[in-house]
């Protein structure tokens, strides 16, 4: 039970939390503040009673004294009688006059009680328990009581039944009032605490809505202004996010800046691979061209040499192509096919021609696959490089392209030295979205990046003979969502 | 001669009485503390009387009879029963006139809703009486109970005096008394002046008729001009238009000068239980 109530006080927001505490507190004070005043009032209403009492006892008693000597029945009645009429003061239900013997000698309402019968056993009881002021706040009743002295000798006694309901009445009013006004405080503070804790923590809210726009990529600054209204603290804590915010939009410049010279140092080397891969067949074809000059009328050498042209120049529209495409689909999102991997060895073909790799190609992709080409082809890409780059001559490379399960999964090996802690660690800063660390090649980096955006991850492993192994694996969409992502 | 010579001795005696202020005793034989009535009786009787009349109130029948008696009053408004304790010493200046007749009732009463129908049942009762002196509010009760060989003490379970008829009414209507006995001129009068405190009480037995209470002066005073005035004066009350207010607020018709044996009921009564004690 505590523990669930602690638990919805932990999950209350600030601002309703204060103005119930207020409101609790309030409501504590005037509980205390009401039972002080109605204690208070009960002991000077008794008081006031008592009094009253004691006037009106007094009077009666000094009026009855010399027909109760006499014990005349009338007079005694007449006494009562204009008592009752005279005292507004107290609300006298009746007045009985007794004798010593306990016998009624006259009352104010003698069809109650009649002259010469015995009272009724509670009356008597109450006569004789010698008290002047019984009170029972149940009945609305009091009694008083007053036994008649004449020389010391007991003559009589006066018991009186007096209606307090007027008294309990505005003990009640006052209740009353003290629960309308408290409610009203409680109400009132409660309000002002909500109004107050609300503006007090309109700057974390300012703070939490700037966090909030932050997932989306914006992440903007408090203007100077709200900092220079702001109160001491919260003036701080804006200077102190501001800045964060500098920091943050600084590294994502400088990750930006690192993206792009990756890029282009990737494209340089792209560039002289490609010029070595056209160079390549260019000194063949400028020797078949001599061929087909010298020895153009022989039709088996001119059929040989334009086989020779065809095939060189089929090298090189590859290649072309293969940079073409890399290039050109980055800024069109569409569907990856099986095609799209297939030219990928003719973009390493300088790394693997100049190490003399081995390169294992298993692409065993259908058609279409439901995911961004432009990614996957930038992933696997620059996977490959690296694993280039790390293998040693005459090494070997397997690439590995699949769909199963509902995802997507490439995998590139290298017979290389393992993976280095720095490797891991530009995976690792890539998938959560850290700048890329200092010294470090940007291709694993860019590929974890890229494999997060895609909804999917980059494993780095050690591989089953030696080596490392790549994995990379996305999750496919549904129909509509993949025609959404290409949309 | 002796009669001219009492009569030069007594006419300064006269003259100077007459300068003097003429005693008027009430007793509570009619409505108590009215006092607009009070004033109204005695600016009638000295513009009638042409001197100042002083107007003595007791609280019971007794006093007022001593005062008289011991010629401390020159006249005053008493009962029948007082009168006929002292036919020797007292003598009637006026009777008043109750519907045109020097002649009233004594009712016994008891509560509106009371269901009893003779005044056989109510023995046992709480009884209140007006004054031991009164007529009808003690005397005509006793007597009723001596003919059938009763006093009030054994046949009521207990008796109380309120010195006043309108508190006999009172008591009843109260419940502080079961019964009472009280004047049937004043429970007639205060039936339309208090019709919510007589009407809570009903008139369970009428006694036969009996002289009125009277105006009495002493004997040895019967024949002095100031008696005479003061007769002239009350039988004139008619006549007079301040008369007839006072006779309007007491609900009476007139004085009239009446023979003893007016009383002769009332003071059989007096023999009878005279007798018993």
């Amino acid at each position: 039970m505590m523990g669930g109530l602690r638990a919805v006080a932990a999950s209350l927001p600030l601002a309703l939390k204060v103005p119930l505490l207020v409101a609790a507190l309030t409501v504590l004070v005037a509980i205390a503040i009401s039972q002080v005043v109605l204690s208070r009032l009960a002991e000077e209403q008794s008081e006031s009673l008592h009094n009253l009492a004691s006037v009106f006892m007094d009077g009666l008693s000094t009026a009855v004294t010399p027909d109760l000597l006499r014990q005349d029945v009338w007079e005694t009645f007449d006494s009562l009688d204009r008592a009752r009429q005279q005292y507004g003061g107290i609300d006298l239900l009746f007045v009985v006059v007794t004798l010593p013997n306990g016998s009624v000698l006259a009352a104010s309402a003698p069809e109650r009680f009649k002259t010469g019968s015995a009272l009724p056993a509670p009356l008597a009881s109450i006569m004789t328990s010698g008290r002047d002021l019984i009170i029972d706040e149940e009945q609305h009743r009091a009694w008083l009581v007053r036994a008649v002295e004449q020389e010391q000798f007991h003559v009589g006694t006066i018991l009186a039944e007096i209606d307090i309901s007027k008294l309990l009445a505005v003990r009640r009013e006052v209740l009353i009032t003290l629960i309308i006004v408290n409610a009203g405080l409680t109400l009132l503070l409660g309000t002002a605490g909500y109004v107050m804790v609300r503006r007090m923590i309109r700057p974390l809210s300012l703070i939490q809505a700037k966090l909030a726009t932050a997932s989306s990529g914006r992440l903007e600054p408090i203007g100077d202004a709200m900092v220079r209204r702001a109160a001491p603290e919260y003036a701080e804590l804006y200077r102190r996010f501001n800045a964060m915010i500098r920091g943050q939009a600084e590294r994502e410049a400088l990750a930006a800046e690192l993206a792009n010279q990756e890029k282009l140092a990737m494209l340089g080397r792209l560039a002289s691979g490609m010029a070595h891969e056209v160079n390549n067949p260019l000194g063949g074809l400028m020797n078949a061209v001599d061929t087909l000059e010298v020895h153009g009328d022989d039709a088996d050498v001119r059929r040989r040499t334009i086989d020779l042209l065809r095939r060189g120049l089929a090298g090189i529209q590859h290649v072309v192509r293969a940079a073409l495409v890399t290039y050109k689909s980055a800024h069109r999102a569409r569907l990856l096919t099986h095609a799209d991997l297939e030219d990928l060895p003719f973009l390493i073909q300088h790394e693997t021609g100049a190490k003399q790799l081995e390169l294992t190609w298993r692409n065993e992709l259908p058609a279409e696959v439901r995911i961004d080409a432009s990614s996957i082809r930038q992933i696997a890409l620059n996977v490959l490089l690296n694993a280039c780059a790390a293998s040693p001559a005459r090494g070997r490379i397997g690439f590995a392209a699949a769909v199963g399960d509902g995802e997507l999964r490439l995998s590139v090996s290298d017979s290389g030295p393992g993976l280095p802690e720095m490797a891991l660690a530009a995976a690792r800063a890539g998938a959560a979205g850290e700048a890329a660390p200092i010294g470090q090649g940007l291709g694993l980096w860019t590929a974890s990046r890229l494999a997060v955006r895609l909804g999917g991850s980059l494993n780095l492993r050690a591989g089953p003979d030696g080596g490392a192994s790549v994995i990379f694996t996305a999750p496919l969409p549904g129909e509509w969502e993949a025609i959404r992502a290409v949309a | 001669l002796l009669q001219g010579a009492m009569a030069l001795l007594a006419a300064p005696l006269s003259n100077a009485r007459a300068s003097t202020a003429l005693t008027f005793g009430l007793t509570p034989v009619f409505l108590e503390s009215d006092i607009a009535l009070l004033d109204t009786f005695q600016a009638y009787l000295s513009k009638a009387l042409d001197r100042p009349v002083s107007l003595v109130k007791r609280r019971t029948y007794q006093e007022i009879t001593a005062l008289l008696l011991s010629g401390e009053l020159d006249a005053a408004w008493i009962c029948g029963f007082p009168y006929v304790q002292h036919p020797d010493k007292l003598a009637l200046v006026a009777v008043p006139l109750y519907r045109n007749r020097p002649l009233y009732q004594s009712y016994m009463i008891v509560l509106a809703d009371r269901a009893v129908s003779s005044w056989q049942e109510l023995r046992g009762d709480i009884h209140a009486f007006s004054d031991p002196d009164s007529n009808s509010g003690y005397l005509v009760t006793t007597a009723l109970l001596a003919e059938n060989r009763l006093t009030p003490s054994t046949f009521f379970g207990r008796t109380f005096f309120t010195y006043g008829h309108r508190n006999v009414v009172r008591a009843v209507a109260a419940g502080l008394a079961e019964s009472g006995s009280v004047d049937g001129y004043i429970w007639d009068v205060m039936s339309e002046r208090e019709p919510a405190l007589v009407s809570r009480t009903r008139v369970l037995r009428r006694s036969e008729l009996l002289g009125f209470p009277p105006i009495a002066c002493l004997r040895s005073n019967h024949a002095s001009t100031e008696i005479a005035d003061l007769t002239k004066a009350l039988t004139a009350t008619p006549r007079d238009e301040q008369g007839r207010r006072l006779l309007a607020m007491l609900q009476l018709d007139g004085f009239a000068v009446e023979p003893d044996s007016l009383f002769d009921d009332i003071a059989a009564k007096f023999m009878l239980i005279q007798r018993q004690a």
